[in-house]
């Protein structure tokens, strides 16, 4: 049995050397716990007699501390341990600068990492910090485990109706976005200097946008877009470096997974965003193309940078930001709106992506595309979904334009049950905010509690499937203030666990209000204080009041009113287009982009 | 190969200014170099003060010890030799080579055998003059080298008296007489030696409390001429074995291993102590080895916690008056502030073996 002696150096504080010999001893070690006011010479006393592993100081630095540790160390070293024994110290303001500076062999900082001091006494890697360790650490699956057993058989029955008639309908009916999917597809197969490539690029063009074709053919950048430098690219190993992995931003369990979305503009960037994330305790990041990337027909190639939000989507830019991804790391790829929603998700599958983004009512009207084209183009990119293997997630973003959330549902509800039909898995995301419909109503004015409880319960009521609220969660609950916007973000995490969430999305600290690309810091800012929160939260939980109930109730009449609505008016396309899953009086127009663009093909 | 290391009363009292110091000298006098550190240097801003710290610029052609992640920490370029067998809260030591000049961190071995080996390669690779940057107050790593330069000054504390009392304490402590090591010596115990020669050995090694002291008195039930105690001490824990063994010590001699073994523990001052109440007695002190200090380097400038701003802020005591004084303790030994103009000449009291002279081609 290895021998540790502990030891406070401090004059009165002893807890953190207490908790240590608990899980020290519990953990198989002679963990020997020297009082508080040892001296150096009485620890190196101690040591000599038993020929420690390690000894461990517990000091919070002050005045004259830093001479006190270092006078152990070189007591230590004068009398010949260090070659067997290790020294660590932990304690507040002890960094690893400092750590070095007075000569330990290991530093411990913030909550007690067990698995950390046992690697440094036994020194050993701690093996979850590394690469490897990465690679090794299983990707959650966020559908394992659900069913997607329809609970409420009325609303699956409105439901089969309303998907079959989309089904029906887009039999026979093609789109620019899908023939470049299918285009884009077949290229990808291709050696890269094939003259069939070549061909297939010529067949691509066709189905662009002449400012898509202007950048192919002659090089034309549309404003604001550039290439990224032989510079920029030589950095991006020390940029995209490993980083030691913080600990879980969970205190317990492995649910809610925490996502935070990327799309700064210019990859490079993105990569260091990721690996801020990485390193503060995400389980997974969202690419977020830019806006004007949807309203054209076809997307641009190669590494491109550009000041505006979103990160251009190209395959290139996504296998260079792949590299900044971890391997534990889930990457989901925004798709889910534009004219180039199928190619997308080729794109996303031949990048590495592990999830993917589809809401057809959502993208037919905030997103602004033709509700026509858009339901052609998403059940394509359904089921290519379905054929890559990967989930796709369905953001109820539409409800921050002021629709009320029953109606929002309703759409969610449509595209599960559409993805279950053509063998994908989805993951529905009911939004948790304060949205406009709730400020108008006065739904929320007591409390942000009960009204988010209702939202998220009221799925199991309906099916059995993984709930991902997003997207970010407490939208419109944030402010100029980053701490109290990191603080309303991390109270909707602790609701979004207590309501057994599968996943959460989390915007950082300044992302409402940055005025540009947001910061690395306000994005540890809402990671961290998500940590903070669940921390204080335990297995504990929220107490919604009688009103949640009845919400609930209200929220579920209201999806299964609006479904047979739907199912009534017999046609989906046309339900989107006359606002039956939100209309202008709610805040929703259907979108333009792209109308006459679907074609019936040719039997 | 001379290795000089640069330790310090405390933290901030100017060891990395003074190398820097050296450092410049030797690239003028056409020296190859080496730099290493037993902490973390070279970092624009101090961890703890806040306050900017000298930065390393080492010339092209230097050859470095330090750990591995801080290899890109500067502007230097620098070329990856071999990794050392030693390691660090920055990764493993590493050797590398200056290819182009600028800015770098040292993190090097942090206790005296990673150290011995780090000097021991730059040795075999032809440097003629290795600096080992110090850290703090600590000492003991730096017994593997040729010599050192001691840095005091009002970092370690504000009254002048206080700084060159200490010094003074320092100072004997490395002046102690040295005796040539002896053919028996043992490591793991005490060995006591009797008027006619005969010895004993009894177990333990170092003497760092009271209580440790009072049971080693207690085996010692006849007069010695000599105690040998080949570990650490704590002067305390000597005064009361001295004390406790009045009869049996007295007229004898008390041999230590080293000197940066009675240096690692306590005030240096309480040795003041032992040596006088030794003396008293008749009790001779030795030490086995020792390391030449070449000189002594003061810094009037001390970090300051202000609590209106809560930071530091740089405090100094009157330069003039600290000089003179610890000069006045030190007789035999130069005392300098190295940014005094003109620059005082450290290399000069180094005793560098010219280039040239004492390598082979």
């Amino acid at each position: 049995m290895k021998t540790v002696i502990l030891a406070p150096l401090d004059p009165v504080h002893d807890n953190a050397v207490k908790l240590l010999q608990r899980k020290l001893t519990e953990a198989g070690y002679r963990a020997l716990a020297l009082p508080p006011g040892v001296t150096a010479e009485e620890v190196i006393e101690r040591a000599l007699a038993e020929t420690p592993s390690a000894i461990l100081v517990s000091r919070t630095l002050g005045y004259q501390v830093a001479e006190t540790l270092s006078g152990l160390v070189d007591l230590a070293d004068a009398a010949g341990l260090r070659p067997h024994t290790r020294l660590g110290v932990g304690g507040m303001a002890v960094t690893r600068e400092i750590g070095a500076e007075l000569g330990f062999d290991g530093v411990f900082s913030g909550d007690l990492d067990l698995a950390a001091v046992v690697a440094f006494i036994e020194n050993r890697p701690i093996e979850r910090n590394t690469a490897a360790a990465s690679a090794a650490r299983p990707k959650p699956d966020l559908t394992a485990g659900y069913s997607y057993h329809f609970k409420d058989p009325m609303i699956e029955a409105l439901l089969d109706e309303i998907t079959s008639q989309l089904l029906s309908w887009v039999k026979g009916k093609s789109s620019p976005g899908i023939r470049r999917a299918q285009i884009r597809e077949a290229m990808l197969a291709e050696p890269t200097d094939s003259a069939e490539k070549s061909r297939l690029q010529e067949h691509y063009l066709q189905q662009c946008d002449t400012e898509i074709r202007a950048f192919y053919q002659a090089g034309n950048m549309p404003e604001g877009v550039r290439w990224l430098d032989r510079s920029e690219m030589e950095r991006l190993p020390s940029l995209t470096a490993a980083v030691a992995a913080a600990n879980s931003v969970r205190h317990i369990g492995d649910r809610p997974l925490i996502f935070t979305q990327y799309g700064t503009g210019c990859p490079l960037m993105d990569a260091v965003h990721i690996k801020v994330a990485e390193a503060w305790g995400a389980d997974g990041l969202l690419h977020f193309d830019p806006s004007w990337g949807a309203q054209r027909e076809g997307l641009l190639d190669g590494l491109l940078s550009h000041e505006h939000d979103g990160t251009i989507l190209t395959l290139d830019n996504l296998r260079l930001i792949k590299t900044a991804l971890a391997p534990h790391l889930l990457w989901n790829v925004r798709g889910h709106r534009g004219l180039n929603t199928p190619e997308t998700q080729v794109l996303a599958q031949a990048a590495g992506a592990d999830l993917l983004k589809i809401n057809i009512p959502y993208g037919a009207t905030g997103g602004g595309t033709d509700p026509v084209r858009l339901a052609v183009d998403g059940v394509y990119s359904l089921r290519l979904a379905a054929r890559f293997g990967l989930p796709f997630d369905i953001p109820g973003n539409d409800e921050l334009s002021g629709v009320p959330p029953h109606k929002t549902f309703a759409g969610l509800l449509v595209m599960t049950m559409l993805g279950l039909k053509l063998g994908a898995r989805p993951i529905p995301k009911p939004l948790m905010c304060y949205s406009p419909y709730m400020m108008v109503e006065g739904c929320m004015e007591d409390n942000f509690i009960d009204m988010n409880a209702a939202k998220l319960r009221v799925w199991s009521e309906i099916i059995d499937a993984p709930i991902w609220p997003g997207e970010p969660v407490g939208f419109m609950t944030h402010t100029p203030d980053r701490v109290q916007s990191a603080m309303t973000t991390a109270a909707h995490v602790a609701l979004a666990k207590d309501l057994g969430a599968s996943a959460v999305t989390m915007a950082s600290s300044d992302e409402a209000y940055s005025k540009g690309p947001i910061s690395a810091q306000a994005r540890v800012d809402t990671l961290r204080a998500a940590r903070e929160m669940l921390r204080f939260m335990g297995s504990a939980g929220f107490s919604t009041t009688p009103a949640a109930e009845r919400l609930q109730a209200q929220l579920h009449e209201g999806i299964r009113h609006q479904l047979e609505i739907i199912a009534k008016r017999g046609d989906f396309v046309a339900a989107i287009y006359e606002g039956l899953l939100g209309s202008p009086e709610d805040g929703l127009h259907p979108g333009r982009t792209g109308r006459g663009t679907v074609q019936e093909q040719a039997a | 190969m001379i290795a000089i290391g640069f330790a310090g009363t405390a933290k901030n009292t100017g060891k990395t200014t003074a190398a820097l110091t050296v450092l410049e000298q030797a690239q003028r006098a056409g020296l190859r170099l080496g730099l290493t550190s037993i902490g973390y240097d070279g970092e624009a801003l101090d961890h703890i003060t806040g306050l900017p710290k000298p930065r390393y610029l080492a010339p092209a052609g230097t050859l470095v010890t330090t750990a591995h992640d801080v290899l890109d920490s500067g502007t230097a370029k620098l070329q990856l030799i071999e990794t050392l067998d030693s390691s660090t809260l920055f990764g493993p030591v590493v050797l590398a080579k200056v290819e182009q000049p600028g800015s770098l961190v040292l993190v090097g071995p942090n206790h005296k055998a990673g150290l011995r080996s780090a000097l021991q390669r730059l040795e075999e690779l032809g440097v003629d003059l290795a600096l080992v940057d110090g850290a703090l107050n600590r000492l003991a790593p730096m017994s593997v080298c040729d010599g050192l330069i001691l840095s005091t000054g009002a970092a370690y504390d504000q009254r002048i008296p206080v700084i060159a009392d200490h010094a003074y304490a320092l100072y004997r402590l490395f002046r102690l007489p040295v005796l040539p090591p002896a053919a028996d010596i043992q490591d793991e115990n005490f060995v006591l030696t009797y008027s006619g020669g005969k010895t004993k050995t009894l177990p333990g090694t170092s003497l760092l409390t009271k209580e440790a002291a009072r049971d080693l008195c207690q085996l010692i039930s006849t007069p010695v001429s000599c105690l040998e105690i080949p570990g650490v001490c704590a002067p305390d824990a000597i005064l009361d074995l001295i004390e406790c063994g009045l009869s049996q010590l007295a007229g004898g001699q008390l041999v230590f291993r080293s000197a940066l073994n009675l240096a690692a523990s306590k005030d240096a001052r309480t040795w003041l102590k032992v040596f006088n109440r030794a003396l008293s007695l008749g009790i001779k002190i030795f030490v086995r080895e020792s390391i030449p200090l070449r000189c002594v380097t003061v810094n009037p400038i001390f970090p300051e916690f202000t609590t209106r701003s809560g930071q530091y802020q740089y405090g100094r005591v009157d330069a003039d008056k600290l000089i003179e004084v610890v000069t006045t303790r030190l007789s035999d030994i130069p005392v300098v502030n190295v940014m005094d103009k003109p620059q005082p000449d450290l290399l000069g009291w180094l005793e560098i073996p010219i280039k040239g002279k004492n390598h082979e081609p």
